[in-house]
């Protein structure tokens, strides 16, 4: 049997990756693991860090294949705590494999050693691996698990503070929300469930996001709704890596290149924004807010012409009079008031208020 | 070089956080005897391989006393091969049998119903002194009332009025109209106006013309129906969930709904087991209700018959980590004797059986530190009780086993189809937390084969004073779980209200229902540990299913009790002792001890 397994493993090796396309397909392994699909991970992983192979001393690969584990063996704990015993990994890559012993311990009500894993003193208030944010999400987990909330509690807080938008972020606004319950502290409990709340939301279309796109990678819109979900989180670069495996598959996708616009525009990169803008108006030309923004962007940048034209296009245009359009008359109002055109600034100005628009026509002062 | 703080930190939480598993092996525990004592019928519940959710919660059980003969009698929820078969008609009857006093059973005549049968609850909801039923389904629900034969009449369906709502097997049927499914149902006095009304637990939006199949969604955006990458029916998540349903009783076995009033701001929750209890002990019935998936409820009562949901600010709406597990059944009793009210949540694989402790403030979640994560984890519970099967005065956990998906025996699941139902002592003492599960004394146990169990009830079929154990398994018959652990001790307390008749004396201002559900009873057991034990009358625990209505107390090695304290619905109180373990007694409000017999 080994025999047999040694050249597949070389084969392995010859195609490991490194680097960033490997942290990408550890990002990859984890997703899946929160799509529920523990047996890809395994097929793809057990081989990559059995002895030899190319991963074999990559704790957090190794971590990730104890989570599969867990997830599909019985017995979960014992089945996954062997896989680890005895491993020998990269230093940079220990605490990961620490901290899933850890994370086991708690999962199997071992609450006791999960803490002596995790804290140098029982007293302790900070873990250890304490730049790993897991590390205090464990602590704060097994501490609420063993009937010490008031324990617990800073720990969970440093998390949230520490991976504000992590999958476990929710969970632990949840405990910290029923602590502050226990303390009578009603607006703190009812902060966290908010936060809390809206994070579970996220993760939850998130989910359905991804599934879709690892269902059918070649369909546009499941990425377009991954790279959205993104953004709304002002994450642009995975918003960034759905809206390129988007467009490399549909390059004339308007909305892929509007949004891919977005993603440069909130890091501040205005001029590729700009470029990502004309190439979805290319696709589609009444694209209205590409429109609208690659409008503001040239009046930003002084190209008042350029920008008056695109605002022109949005309120002049078959939907013009809808309310995603409002901003463009605005804009098209001062675009003229700053090229000198009053009466028609004026003009433009009325239709605005007379849509329902409320802002003045001057701009405040910055 | 940490090896000194790390033992130093063992030591500190060692008792605090640390649960103790020890197996053991029983001399004796429930001993399969269904098929000797004549429970042959084998349930239906769709196709084996279960294309549909429909298919997969299976059946109910209820234990009541048809004929008022002092024994109980059997019911079973049943269904049919699947939704064509469904459609087409005839459906499935309700499966009746009738014990003979020693826990020998013949099966009965049904009743006459057809349809898809899940739900059992039990109670007097005309008020004449003997038990009646009511049956929820998938498009049914209907009122069964006992005659003076001891027959159960069918007295129309509640969901008559409503025709989409209501599913009649062989009737033509539109597409797009998804029947009521109830699941759970309790029958409880919640406007303490000493008649029962009914709470019906229901589920999600299935058209049966058009289940949804491999995949949930349209086109681009659709969403395979999957589990751990396994191809699996589809639901609960992406279907629609149904409201439940409050009916006020009105006494003559007929109910109205009120569920507007009763339940204000409710939110349909996929709701599948129930569980009345008086949580704050102010003598009126609140509800814990498990849902499927999302958050549960813990609906708190006014007085009046309103409820309003405090799930949250208790701590029992999630798990522990936030997130809304799949409840499939509920059980409350005094877990760890301080004299207040516990309960066991199931749910799905990879979620704990969860046991909350009644606190000041709500409930805290002692799961783990019983080290009940680790035990449950791996099985998918549905019926689960809190009872003292080994009459030691301490309860025990029982969960009954099985999965949804078949394909849970294919590779790399974690766990399996059919899977041992299972017992555990528990022991809660200051801060330490004892779980020790019982393994099956032999082959015959009910704990020993693996097995689809579903719904399950708790009672003493065979007359020896020890509860005994149905269990409805899907596709199978079920099991009859005799208990024969070693003899203790025990008293078993029966309760019954005034006759709807009977005029009430000047100083009780309520009506307490005519059996008394609701009724709390604290018995102080004699000898060196006085603590408490607490039984509350309510049938409706578990999943789908209702026990008997009468209270079991394990004396272990004492033969008397101190005092035995009942507080009626009504708000009465009265204490009665001191007496004699080895009886059943029946008490009648206000009247006392009205028969007393010895356990043989």
């Amino acid at each position: 049997m080994r025999l047999a397994l040694l050249p597949l493993v070389a084969l392995v090796a010859a195609f490991a990756p490194q680097g960033e396309e490997l942290a990408a397909r550890k990002e990859r392994w984890s997703d899946l693991l929160a799509l529920d699909l523990p047996r890809e991970v395994l097929a793809e992983l057990e081989l990559q860090v059995s002895a030899g192979a190319p991963l074999a001393r990559d704790g957090e690969a190794l971590a990730l294949l104890s989570s599969a584990t867990f997830a599909t063996h019985e017995p979960a704990f014992e089945s996954a705590w062997k896989l680890l015993e005895g491993r020998d990994v990269e230093e940079s890559t220990r605490a990961a494999l620490e901290l899933e012993r850890a994370r086991l311990l708690v999962e199997s009500d071992q609450l006791a050693r999960a803490l002596v894993a995790l804290l140098e003193r029982p007293e302790a208030r900070e873990p250890r691996f304490a730049a790993r944010p897991e590390s205090w999400l464990l602590a704060g987990r097994a501490w609420f698990r063993s009937g010490e909330p008031v324990r617990g509690a800073p720990f969970l807080a440093r998390f949230v503070e520490l991976a504000p938008r992590d999958r476990e972020a929710s969970s632990a606004l949840h405990l910290l929300a029923q602590e502050a319950l226990a303390r009578g502290d009603g607006a703190t409990a009812q902060a966290c469930v908010r936060r809390a709340e809206e994070l579970s939301r996220w993760h939850a279309l998130w989910k359905v996001r991804a599934r879709q796109v690892h269902e059918k990678p070649a369909e546009a819109l499941p990425r377009i709704g991954l790279a959205q979900l993104w953004l709304q989180a002002g994450d642009t670069k995975r918003a960034r890596v759905q809206l390129q495996a988007l467009l490399a598959q549909h390059a004339r996708s308007a909305q892929g290149w509007f949004l891919l616009g977005e993603s440069q525009r909130m890091d501040g990169d205005l001029e590729r924004a700009l470029g990502s803008y004309s190439r979805a108006l290319d696709s589609e030309p009444t694209h209205l807010l590409a429109l609208h923004n690659r409008g503001t962007i040239q009046r930003l940048a002084g190209r008042l012409a350029e920008a008056r034209a695109d605002f022109e296009r949005v309120v002049d245009g078959p939907r013009g009079a809808e309310g995603p359009a409002l901003p463009a008359h605005l804009a098209l109002a001062r675009t003229l008031a700053a090229l000198g055109e009053n009466e028609a600034a004026q003009r433009r100005y009325a239709r605005y208020v007379e849509l329902g628009g409320r802002e003045p026509l001057a701009e405040a002062r910055r | 070089m940490h090896q000194a703080p790390r033992l130093a930190l063992l030591a500190l939480l060692g008792t605090a956080c640390s649960p103790t598993t020890v197996p053991t092996a029983a001399v004796g525990d429930l001993r399969d005897e269904a098929a000797e004592r004549g429970l042959a019928h084998r349930n239906r519940s769709g196709e084996a391989a279960k294309a549909t959710v429909l298919e997969a919660n299976g059946p109910g059980v209820a234990l009541l006393d048809l004929g008022r003969d002092g024994d109980l009698d059997l019911v079973f929820s049943d269904g049919v091969g699947g939704l064509a078969e469904l459609l087409a008609g005839p459906g499935a009857d309700l499966i009746l049998y009738e014990n003979d006093g020693r826990g020998q059973f013949r099966r009965l005549p049904g009743p006459g119903l057809a349809g898809w049968w899940t739900g059992l609850a039990t109670g007097d909801v005309d008020g004449d002194g003997d038990t009646d039923l009511v049956a929820g389904g998938f498009g049914g629900l209907a009122v069964l009332l006992q005659d003076e034969r001891g027959t159960l009449v069918a007295r129309g369906d509640l969901l008559a009025g409503e025709p989409g709502r209501r599913l009649v097997p062989g009737a033509p049927r539109e597409p797009g109209r998804a029947p009521l499914w109830v699941t759970s149902l309790a029958l409880l006095d919640a406007d303490r106006d000493g008649t029962l009304d009914l709470y019906a637990g229901c589920y999600l939006e299935l058209d049966p013309l058009r289940p949804p199949l491999r995949e949930l969604g349209e086109g681009a955006l659709a969403v395979p129906c999957s589990w751990k990458g396994y191809e699996v029916f589809c639901g609960p998540h992406g279907m629609t969930p149904q409201p439940d349903r409050f009916y006020r009783g009105l006494g003559d076995g007929t109910f109205q709904d009120e569920s507007v009033r009763a339940l204000p701001g409710h939110v349909a929750s996929y709701a599948l087991a129930l569980a009345p209890f008086d949580l704050e002990g102010d003598g009126d019935t609140d509800l814990y209700v498990a849902n499927d998936s999302v958050a549960n409820l813990l609906l708190v009562n006014d007085g009046r018959g309103v409820f309003t949901d405090v799930a949250y600010s208790a701590g029992v709406a999630l798990s522990m980590d936030g997130r809304g597990e799949a409840g499939m059944g509920v059980a409350f009793g005094d877990v760890d004797r301080d004299g207040d009210l516990d309960f066991a949540l199931t749910n799905f694989s990879g979620e704990p059986t969860s046991l909350y402790f009644h606190n000041a403030r709500g409930f805290s979640n002692e799961t783990f530190r019983f080290g009940l994560q680790r035990e449950s984890s791996p099985l998918l519970s549905w019926s689960v009780h809190l009872e003292d099967f080994d009459g030691d005065g301490e309860l025990e956990l029982f969960t009954a086993n099985g999965h949804v998906y078949p394909q849970a025996d294919l590779a790399n699941t974690g766990t399996r189809y059919l899977q041992p139902d299972t017992l555990w002592r528990l022991r809660a003492s200051g801060d330490e937390r004892q779980l020790e599960r019982v393994r099956p004394a032999d082959e015959r146990s009910v704990l020993a084969p693996p097995s689809g169990s579903r719904g399950s009830a708790v009672g003493d079929v065979d007359g020896d004073g020890a509860p005994d154990l149905v269990i409805a398994r899907i596709d199978a018959p079920p099991a009859l779980g005799i208990n024969r652990f070693p003899r203790t001790n025990r008293l078993v307390v029966r309760c019954e209200g005034p006759r709807a008749t009977e005029a009430l004396d000047r100083d009780v201002p309520l009506r307490s229902p005519t059996d008394a559900s609701g009724t709390r009873v604290e018995l102080v057991p004699a000898g060196s540990d006085t603590r408490p034990i607490v039984r509350a009358v309510a049938t409706g625990q578990g999943f789908q299913s209702a026990s008997a209505s009468e209270l079991y107390f394990g004396l272990g090695a004492q033969r008397e009790y101190v005092e035995l304290s009942i507080r009626w619905p009504s708000g009465r109180v009265e204490r009665l002792g001191p007496g004699k373990a080895g009886r059943r007694i029946t008490l009648r409000e206000g009247r006392g001890i009205v028969k007393d017999e010895a356990l043989p």
